[in-house]
C-alpha cells in the first residue's frame, strides 16, 4: 500500500508545480489586467468629469436638483442622494452608481442621461473596479 | 438547476446556502420593522411559502404607496436588488417589473429572477402575481393594502411562493425567521425613510409655492383660508419664521446597509 502510494504523491506534487508554474506563466503574459489598482483622482475623476459632472454639479446641475447627488468631490459623491449613498464599498452589483451606468436598471434611468452618452466598456469597467477596490479616496 | 450541479457534504452546504439566500430574498419586496411590526407569521406547506405581516409605518399613506408603486426605483428599497426592469403587460392597468436578487450566506451566493405583473386594484391596494416562466418560482403572488392611521400607515401584507429550486426540508426554524426578519426590517426601514424624504420634499415645494404665490405664508392655514374661501394673503407671516415641516430626520438620507434614516 505505501509503496503504492509515494509515487502518485509524488506525481501529483510534480504535477502541481507544474500547474503552478503554468498558471504564474499566464498571469505574467495577461498582466492580470483585473489587478490594477485604480485610482479615484487619476482614472476615476476624469469619467465623472467628462461625462456626469455637467449634470451632478451643485446649485444647479439637472441632476443635482432632482437627486442632490454632487459628484464635485469624492465626499459628496460619497453621501449620495437625498435617498442615501449610492456606493457600496466593495460590492459593485449592490452599488447604485454602477447599476446605473451599466443599465441594470429601467432603461430611463440608464446614465449618463446627457445627449444620450453611453460610457464606453473600459470607462465601465474602471468604475466597477474602483467600487470593488473599496471606492477609496486614492 | 444548481440542486443538480452539487453533490455530496459540499453540495449540501451549497444548497443549504441557497436556502438561506432564498429567505433572505424571498419576500424582500415586503416591509417590515421590528419597532413597528404588530404581527407577522410564516409558514411552509410542501414547499410553499406563506407569509402575513401587519406593520405600522411612520409616514403619511399616500407617500407610502407612492414609493411602493415607484417600480422604476424598486431597487432602492432593498440593497438585494441587483437588476430591475419594467416591461410592458398585455393586460391594461398593470405593469410587470422583473428584479433579480442576489443573496448570499457565508460563501453561498445566488441569483434568484423575479418577473412579477403588479397591478393598483385601487388607491391603497396592491397586487403582484409572479410569471413562472420567466421567474425561479413555479407560483406566487402578493397583497398589500395601505391605510392612513393619522400621519401613519398601516401595512397588511400577504404572500405565497413556491420556490422552483431546491431547498432543504431540515432547517432550525428559529434561524429562517431570525434571517428573514433582518432582510425584511431593512426593506421596510428604506420605504419609511425614503416615503418620509418624499414627504419632506414635497411639503417644502408646496410651501415654495405658497410663499412665491401669496407672500410667506403657512401652507395649512393658507389651505384652511382658501377652504374658507378668505384671502391667503390675508394670513402671511414673517420670512424666515420657519416652515412647519414634519421634522423626518432622514435630512441624511437613508442607511445603505441597515436602510434607516
Amino acid at each position: 500500500m505505501r509503496r503504492r502510494l509515494r509515487p502518485v504523491w509524488r506525481r501529483l506534487l510534480n504535477m502541481d508545480y507544474r500547474a503552478f508554474a503554468g498558471g504564474v506563466f499566464i498571469a505574467l503574459l495577461t498582466g492580470c489586467p483585473d489587478r490594477q489598482t485604480i485610482s479615484y483622482h487619476k482614472d476615476v475623476y476624469p469619467i465623472l468629469e467628462t461625462n456626469c459632472l455637467e449634470c451632478h454639479k451643485p446649485p444647479d446641475g439637472e441632476g443635482y436638483l432632482k437627486t442632490h447627488l454632487s459628484m464635485e468631490a469624492y465626499q459628496s459623491l460619497m453621501k449620495g442622494t437625498l435617498y442615501g449613498p449610492v456606493i457600496v464599498p466593495g460590492d459593485s452589483r449592490k452599488s447604485i452608481f454602477n447599476m446605473l451606468v451599466e443599465g441594470r436598471a429601467d432603461a430611463s434611468l440608464r446614465m449618463p442621461h446627457l445627449r444620450n452618452k453611453r460610457l464606453t466598456a473600459q470607462e465601465i469597467r474602471i468604475l466597477r473596479l474602483w467600487v470593488v477596490q473599496g471606492a477609496r479616496d486614492n | 438547476m444548481f440542486a443538480a450541479r452539487n453533490t455530496g457534504i459540499a453540495g449540501t452546504a451549497a444548497k443549504t446556502g441557497c436556502f438561506l439566500c432564498l429567505l433572505l430574498v424571498l419576500f424582500s419586496f415586503a416591509p417590515a420593522g421590528a419597532s413597528n411590526l404588530s404581527k407577522i407569521e410564516i409558514s411552509e406547506n410542501s414547499g410553499n411559502y406563506r407569509v402575513r405581516m401587519v406593520m405600522l409605518i411612520h409616514a403619511p399613506a399616500r407617500y407610502v404607496n407612492s414609493v411602493l408603486t415607484d417600480y422604476k426605483h424598486i431597487y432602492r428599497l432593498n440593497p438585494a436588488i441587483t437588476e430591475s426592469d419594467i416591461l410592458p403587460s398585455p393586460h391594461s392597468g398593470a405593469v410587470r417589473v422583473r428584479t433579480r436578487m442576489e443573496g448570499c450566506i457565508f460563501f453561498f451566493c445566488r441569483n434568484v429572477d423575479r418577473l412579477e405583473e403588479v397591478r393598483e386594484v385601487n388607491t391603497g391596494h396592491l397586487q403582484a402575481v409572479i410569471i413562472p416562466e420567466q421567474s425561479d418560482f413555479t407560483s406566487g403572488s402578493a397583497d398589500w393594502r395601505i391605510q392612513p392611521v393619522g400621519d401613519d400607515s398601516e401595512i397588511v401584507y400577504e404572500a405565497q411562493v413556491t420556490p422552483a429550486f431546491f431547498i432543504p426540508p431540515i432547517i432550525g426554524s428559529y434561524f429562517v425567521k431570525r434571517t428573514f426578519a433582518e432582510a425584511v426590517i431593512t426593506s421596510f426601514a428604506r420605504l419609511e425613510c425614503i416615503a418620509l424624504i418624499k414627504a419632506g420634499l414635497d411639503t417644502r415645494s408646496r410651501q415654495y409655492l405658497a410663499d412665491a404665490t401669496f407672500g410667506a405664508t403657512d401652507i395649512d392655514t393658507m389651505q384652511a383660508a382658501m377652504l374658507a374661501g378668505e384671502d391667503p394673503s390675508a394670513h402671511s407671516r414673517p420670512t424666515g419664521a420657519g416652515y412647519k415641516i414634519r421634522d423626518t430626520g432622514c435630512d441624511g438620507g437613508c442607511d445603505q446597509s441597515g436602510g434607516g434614516c
